[in-house]
């Protein structure tokens, strides 16, 4: 396998599995056949993006975006101390110990109402189906914040970043964290799949035969 | 030297493979040559399976079977409607901008 045939496959793996498998072998074949320029290059990165945003499932580009807000956070967020802070913050509960600042707050709840109705009104499936939606959103968004609690569980990084007020024993907790945000995102999600059933509803009675 | 029309209606990727494939079916690579034969427009390879996905999910144009991995594209009569509706607006757009540049 040549260079090129490694840069052409490695193209094509940017576009949507069932797109590859429809559009796939012509595109290698002109891709193969004339000279690979930046130009070129470029075109077809942007292009096989622009198709993987399109074939995305909503879940995946808001869990992406809450997992680059996470990240943002962690990397900006003042002292190396100080960010797991503003991340985690302990609860005087029994379960759970520890709680996610960022997945607590209202604007997540409405990025998960806004999951749940875009959910509803691509598929046009049930209020569950964007409950799911919004599970799913909640777990790729705490994929940091879970890296991290396993970090500290493996002695990676010590607990003590988390601050005086949290204990040794908080690995765990951060790990936890995030699963215990998940029934809520369900029933925000929902609600959004519900708000979607709601906006979607004008077009179809607009679109029905009356007498 | 004229300038490369690359913004506006003339450039729009969508309308260029239709007006392409009016001459008859052909694939992908042809239809890139034919582009920058007929309108001066250098299509990506990207940006032209791009439109060209975009065109059979509107049923404008549709695949036919090959042998070869290439396979050609053919225009359907919707997708002809469709063309030559653009290109009568375009006309009609265009005799009016150029009667008006004449000067008086």
């Amino acid at each position: 396998m040549t260079s090129k045939h490694w840069v052409v496959a490695a193209l094509l793996r940017l576009y949507p599995a069932a797109w590859r498998s429809e559009y796939g072998p012509e595109l290698t074949d002109i891709l193969m056949s004339r000279p690979l320029s930046a130009r070129v290059i470029a075109d077809v990165m942007w292009n096989g993006l622009k198709q993987s945003a399109q074939a995305a499932e909503p879940s995946t580009i808001l869990g992406l975006a809450s997992l680059l807000a996470v990240l943002t956070f962690v990397v900006t967020g003042g002292s190396y101390g100080r960010r797991w802070i503003l991340l985690v913050e302990p609860t005087t509960k029994t379960l759970p110990t520890v709680n996610v600042t960022f997945m607590s707050s209202g604007y997540y709840a409405l990025l998960l109402i806004a999951c749940g109705c875009w959910t509803y009104l691509r598929h046009r499936g049930t209020a569950k189906q964007s409950g799911m939606a919004g599970v799913r959103m909640s777990l790729i968004a705490a994929i940091p914040l879970m890296f991290g609690g396993l970090s500290m569980m493996f002695g990676l990084i010590g607990p003590s970043l988390l601050g005086p007020q949290f204990e040794p024993s908080a690995s765990w907790a951060v790990l936890a964290a995030p699963l215990f945000r998940l029934p809520d995102s369900w029933l925000w999600a929902a609600l959004g799949g519900v708000l979607g059933k709601r906006i979607a509803r004008p077009h179809c009675d607009a679109g029905a035969i009356r007498p | 030297m004229a300038r490369k029309p690359r913004t506006g209606p003339a450039a729009d990727p969508e309308l260029l493979i239709l007006a392409s494939l009016a001459s008859g079916p052909n694939h992908g690579y042809a239809i890139m040559a034919d582009i920058e034969t007929f309108a001066d427009v250098r299509l990506g390879p990207g940006t032209l399976y791009t439109a060209i996905t975009r065109l059979v999910e509107k049923k404008l144009i549709a695949p036919q079977a090959s042998a070869g991995r290439q396979r050609p594209y053919r225009l359907t009569a919707q997708g002809a409607a469709t063309l030559a509706e653009h290109l009568k607006d375009m006309r009609r757009v265009a005799a009016v901008g150029l009667r008006r540049l004449e000067p008086a």
